[in-house]
This record gives C-alpha cells, sequence and structure tokens, in this order.
C-alpha cells in the first residue's frame, strides 16, 4: 500500500533560527519524490518531521490524508533509511531485517520467510546470518533498505543513503533505489545534494534553500526552466551575467550587462528598469555563431573525452564556462585564445538576482 | 606433606611462570612468529629495565605474592610460633572443613551460621547488584544520550563528590539517617505517614542501601561509557521501525551496552560480596553478612589460616559465579575490559 504526503504551511524552528519556512507541496501516491538542497537547508529537518521524529513548529504533515499531528515516530506508516544506515551491530542482517516485525509481535517462521524475500530483493540471498560488520557498504545499504521495507510502510523516507558509497557504487546504487521503488511501487522520498542523483532518480524534485521550497517540478523542468536564481545557479553549473532589463515584449527580454546586451526568455515577466541576472547554460554557449555575441579569452581547456571544458576570461573581468560535446570537442580554442562567443535568445532564461 | 616446602615454592611460583613467559616469547621469536624490535629495542635499556623493574614489583610482590601467601596458609594448621615448621606443621584441609561442619575434624553437623551467612551474602550481593543496576541504567542512559555537555558535567560533580568522603563516614551517615531516631523515620512519623518508627537497621534495609549506594559510581560509569558509544541514530532507527521505548532498551540498547552492563556488574557483585564497613556499620544485631566472619576468623579467633581459608571460598565462588554468568551471557573477559 503507497500513501500520498502533503506538507500544508509545514515551518519548524528551533529557537530564533527557522529551518523551514511554510513549506507547502503534495508528493503523490507511489511517486519518487526529492528534496534537493545544499547543507543546512532544511532538508533533512523536513524528512525527520514527516517521520515525526521532530514536531512541526506550525502547519501540518498528511500522510494519507491523515494529520499526522500528536502521531509518534513508532506509529507512523513512515520507515526512514539514515545516512548513517543505523544498522543494528549486534544483531545478524536477518534479524536486522525482521526488527520491525519483531516488534509488532509476527512469529520466528514467518520472520524467517519475510527475511528470505526481502533479501532476495535487495540482492543478498544466502547473506542473511552474517554480522553486518562483515558487509561491504554497498550491501549494507541494501540491508538498511530491506529492513525498511519489511515493515512495509506507506513512503519509505531516504536521509542522503549513497553518500557514504564511492562514485561507481553510488550510480549503481541509483539505478537499484530506482528499480525497487517500481517493483515495491510505494511513496519515495529522497534528501540529497547531490543533483546528479536527483535529477537520474526523481519523479520530481524540490529544490530548497534556506529553509523556503524554491521551486518544484520534474528533473528537465527544473534545469531547463529555473524559476529562481538560486535554482538556475544551483542545479548544474550556469553561466550568470548581471545587469538590467531594458526591453521586455513576447516573452523576451534584453538585459543590459557589463558585455553588452543580452536576450533572453523572460518567464517570470520582468518590467524594464528591473535588476536581472541573465543564466547561460556551458551547454547553450556555443564558440562562433550565436544571437547575443560577445568576445572573452581562453584561460583554461580541460579534455574529458567526450566532453571538454572550457574556461574564459571576458574584457569585463568575469568568467564563462563553456561546454562543447561531441563534434564541438574538436574546435576547442587554444589556451589565451581570443574567440567569440554566442548563445540563442531561448537557451537564456532572465531572472530577478536571488 | 611437611609445610616448610611452602613458602619457597610459593615465592618461586611467580617467578617460574615469568621465565616460562620469557622462554615462549623467546622460542616465538627464534621461530618468526614475532618480528619487529625488541622490547628493550622500542623503548630503551634504562626505560625497558624501569618498566620491567617496577611492573614486576607491582605484580608480584604486592598482588601476586600475597595472595599466594593467603592460599598457601589456608592450608596450614594454627600452630603457636614455636612449633612453626615442626613436625605438626603439615598440609592439611582442616580450615575448610572448619567452614563446612564446624569444627576442624568431625563432620558430624554443617556448620549452618557460616554456611547460611555465606550463601546470604552471596544472594544479597546478586540483589544489590540488580538493584544498582535498575537505579544506574537511567542515570547512565540519561547522561549518555539525553543529556546536554553542560548538564552531564553537574551531574558527575553530583555523584562524585559524595566520594570524597571516606566509606566509614559515609556508612556511619547512613546510620543517621535509618537509625530508629534517625532522620529518616522523623519525617515519616513528622508527617504522619507512619505512627511507629520502622527498625530500618534491624530489617536490614541500612546495610542494602548503604551497600547499593557505596558501589554506585562502579557501575554508573562503565554503563554511561557503553552507552555513550550508541549512536543516537540506532535509537531512532528502533524507533522508526515501530518499537516501544521498552523494546528498545531491551533489544537495542542493552545488547549494545551488554560489555559495559557485565562489567559494571562484576565490579559491583564483587567487590559488594567482600564489603566490610557496610555490613559492620549498618548490619543489623541479626544480619550476618560473610565478611565480618572473616575478619573475625582473623581478629577474634586469632586464627590466620581459617581466615585466609574463608577468604579464599569466598573470592572461589565470586569469581566463578561470575564467569558462569559472563558464559550464560556469551561474553568473553577481553569484551567486559573494552
Amino acid at each position: 500500500m503507497t500513501a500520498d504526503v502533503e506538507l500544508d504551511a509545514l515551518t519548524v524552528r528551533f529557537g530564533t533560527f527557522t529551518a523551514v519556512d511554510k513549506a507547502s507541496l503534495r508528493i503523490g501516491e507511489g511517486e519518487f519524490f526529492s528534496f534537493l538542497g545544499p547543507s543546512g537547508c532544511g532538508k533533512t529537518t523536513i524528512l525527520r518531521a514527516i517521520s515525526g521524529f521532530i514536531d512541526p513548529s506550525e502547519g501540518a504533515i498528511r500522510i494519507g490524508g491523515q494529520d499526522m499531528r500528536g502521531i509518534g515516530a513508532n506509529k507512523r506508516p513512515t520507515a526512514l533509511i539514515f545516512q548513517s544506515l543505523a544498522l543494528f551491530p549486534m544483531m545478524t542482517v536477518a534479524e536486522n531485517i525482521t526488527y520491525g516485525l519483531r516488534v509488532r509481535g509476527v512469529s520466528k517462521a514467518v520472520r524467517a520467510k519475510k527475511a528470505d524475500e526481502l533479501l532476495n530483493l535487495v540482492a543478498l540471498g544466502d547473506q542473511g546470518g552474517k554480522k553486518v560488520d562483515e558487509l561491504s557498504g554497498g550491501q549494507r545499504q541494501r540491508v538498511a533498505i530491506a529492513r525498511a521495507l519489511a515493515v512495509e510502510p506507506q513512503v519509505l523516507l531516504l536521509d542522503e543513503p549513497l553518500s557514504a558509497l564511492d562514485l561507481k557504487l553510488r550510480q549503481h546504487m541509483r539505478n537499484e533505489l530506482r528499480a525497487i521503488q517500481r517493483r515495491v511501487g510505494i511513496t519515495f522520498i529522497y534528501i540529497t545534494h547531490d543533483q546528479g542523483e536527483a535529477l537520474t532518480m526523481s519523479d520530481r524534485i524540490a529544490v530548497m534553500n534556506a529553509g523556503r521550497i524554491e521551486q518544484v517540478g520534474d528533473g528537465r523542468s527544473v534545469y531547463t526552466a529555473p524559476r529562481t536564481a538560486f535554482v538556475a545557479g544551483f542545479v548544474g553549473e550556469n553561466n550568470a551575467m548581471r545587469g538590467k532589463v531594458s526591453l521586455a515584449a513576447d516573452g523576451f527580454a534584453v538585459v543590459e550587462t557589463p558585455l553588452g546586451p543580452f536576450r533572453g526568455t523572460n518567464p517570470l515577466g520582468l518590467a524594464p528598469g528591473a535588476p536581472a541576472v541573465l543564466f547561460v547554460r556551458p551547454e547553450a554557449l556555443h564558440i562562433g555563431g550565436g544571437e547575443n555575441i560577445c568576445e572573452a579569452t581562453t584561460t583554461e581547456v580541460a579534455y574529458e573525452g567526450n566532453l571538454t571544458h572550457v574556461g574564459l576570461r571576458t574584457d569585463a573581468g568575469s568568467h564563462l564556462l563553456v561546454l562543447l560535446g561531441g563534434g564541438e570537442t574538436r574546435a576547442a580554442p587554444a589556451l589565451g585564445a581570443r574567440v567569440g562567443l554566442g548563445f540563442a535568445a531561448a537557451d537564456a532564461t532572465v531572472l530577478p538576482p536571488g | 606433606m611437611l609445610a616448610s616446602v611452602g613458602h619457597p615454592f610459593v615465592i618461586a611460583l611467580p617467578f617460574v611462570v615469568a621465565a616460562m613467559f620469557w622462554y615462549i616469547a623467546r622460542r616465538e621469536r627464534a621461530l618468526g612468529l614475532i618480528q619487529g624490535p625488541t622490547f628493550f629495542q622500542r623503548n630503551g635499556t634504562a626505560i625497558g629495565v624501569f618498566l620491567l623493574v617496577a611492573v614486576m614489583f607491582w605484580a608480584v610482590f604486592l598482588i601476586v605474592l600475597p595472595q599466594l601467601f593467603m592460599v598457601e596458609l589456608s592450608f596450614r594448621p594454627k600452630l603457636p610460633p614455636s612449633a612453626t615448621g615442626g613436625p605438626r606443621d603439615v598440609y592439611t584441609l582442616q580450615n575448610y572443613h572448619y567452614f563446612l561442619f564446624g569444627s576442624p575434624t568431625s563432620s558430624a553437623e554443617w556448620n549452618v551460621v557460616h554456611i547460611k551467612a555465606f550463601f546470604l551474602t552471596i544472594f544479597a550481593s546478586i540483589m544489590v547488584t540488580l538493584g544498582n543496576f535498575a537505579l544506574c541504567y537511567p542515570i547512565a542512559f540519561y547522561m549518555a544520550q539525553v543529556a546536554g555537555a553542560a548538564r552531564v558535567r553537574f551531574l558527575l560533580l553530583l555523584l562524585i563528590t559524595p566520594y570524597w568522603v571516606n566509606e566509614i563516614l559515609r556508612a556511619f551517615a547512613f546510620r543517621v539517617i535509618f537509625s530508629t531516631s534517625g532522620i529518616l523515620n522523623k519525617i515519616l512519623l513528622g508527617s504522619g505517614v507512619i505512627a511507629d518508627p520502622i527498625d530500618f537497621l534491624g530489617l536490614d534495609i541500612g546495610m542494602y542501601a548503604g551497600l547499593g549506594y557505596a558501589y554506585l559510581l562502579l557501575m554508573v560509569f562503565p554503563l554511561y561509557n557503553a552507552v555513550e558509544n550508541l549512536p543516537k541514530s540506532q535509537i531512532e532507527a528502533a524507533r522508526d521501525l515501530g518499537a516501544p521505548w521498552w523494546h528498545i532498551h531491551l533489544f537495542v540498547v542493552m545488547p549494545f551496552a551488554k560489555p559495559g552492563i557485565a562489567s559494571g556488574c562484576t565490579l559491583v557483585f564483587m567487590l559488594t560480596s567482600g564489603a566490610l564497613a557496610a555490613p559492620m556499620v549498618l548490619g543489623g544485631p541479626r544480619s550476618l553478612w560473610f565478611t565480618p566472619i572473616v575478619y573475625d576468623r582473623f581478629y577474634q579467633a586469632f586464627h590466620w589460616p581459617q581466615g585466609s581459608a574463608y577468604a579464599f571460598i569466598l573470592l572461589l565462588t565470586c569469581v566463578a559465579f561470575v564467569m558462569a554468568v559472563m558464559r550464560i551471557g556469551k561474553l568473553s573477559l577481553g569484551e567486559i575490559t573494552r
């Protein structure tokens, strides 16, 4: 069984510090939903509030339509996977997995059967009798997932569970997590500061900053259509050019920057005279042609095989990053070369400064 | 067997054992089982010699030899100094026999008074240990997992300060509290809870309270250490999986703290069963703790061999009991001392 989760103006204060500020959103049944943000943005606080370890100062949390106020962490239909995993070192793998069932008074025979089932689900087959500290990092990860799934939660909460793994394993576990979520079909709420994790796994992402939810949307819309300067800067690399709107028409705006006037989309409808930042993705900047053209000096060329990162310094002293992919890689400029850069107005976004 | 062979044997024993260890170490090095610098190469000759002499003196002269002499003494008869080393000075089991039958030779009757006191002491020590654990576990858990750093320091101070007062004085202070005209009775009488004073000391309540209090810290600290190492997330994880608080304590915190629990319980049990001050000062007229009986063997009966035998019986029984409990709890000595 699965359930939706609704945050209704959720506010959490620690003393005078507001960790979460009026967060409102609805996470659908069976959705893989991520909270993405830098450390200290309040995403873990939201997760702990949903799981019941923190009481909201204001607002409400509803799971499956039921208000969770006054319901303890041990009575909620959620299961949390801790960043540290928090496996019980004095128990075997199977005992860890079935701890929640033991609490519920499930008989030994049923527990053993359930343990086998879950061990197979997370591909740990015959490891049930081992002690937790005999397992590798990735295996422990799977035990933590199995232990949380054993209590058949309606919502699974994951607090950066992959952060302790090495890169290769992390990428592998992303796919694994996504596959497990599809198989069990329950709501996953995932906390991460790694945009790659959020983008690859999630149905939808909430980008958070300083206790506020800045933008909610699927990975593509958060990446290609940021609605705040923070989202534009935090999700993926971006080139930012500050200036003032000089002209606004037909959903586009012209921003007067130190490098000259540039045109970009104007999703928030900024009026002429408003301070603004124009964002262009490194892969949208092209050497040579384009609608908006400026010149810069190459200061860094990093060849990565399929991609080449090119760092440039403009005459105004600002830095630009260009990402060359595919055939463009061959056209990478030499160090110190002066090149013309251009980008299409449709690829640039004009947003108010954060 | 004449007892005159005893002393040279006892004195030689620790040195023979030390020599054996030295020989084993030599062999292992020769066989390549141990590698790297030797003890003297690691520490330098001067410090190495100092360590060796200091540790040897401490271990052999202050711990091993006195104990061995007591054991040896317990197998000898009580003789006037003039007869020591004479033909009557032979090894005998009569001191142990006396403990069981109340006579050096006859086996007609059991020595009910001493045997009863002995088992009562063991049983009461177990109860005091359990009571101490029940009292200290919440304190240790609160300090290790709940309280902030400043609160912990304050609590530690509160726990430690009373122990600056010496043991005898503390025992007498408990007398002041628990005697029939004592503070506790005055409060209870004054508030009308009871009509007649309760004889706390006669009922041994004072003694058990004093014994429990005497070794409180030795329970708190190992527990505190063990529980402090438990990550908070484990408690939260158990709670998140639906566990009520008692289940978390019983199946997550206590198994994790098992070495600390064993260490604290062992210390308290051993020291309680061998305690002297609290039973002497606080024991009621009818209570018969075993240690005062041992004390009396030495200083009332002036029968040192018998006193040694009694002390040795108590020690062996306690060690055996602790070992048995540890075996049941699947704990090794190494874990306890961690």
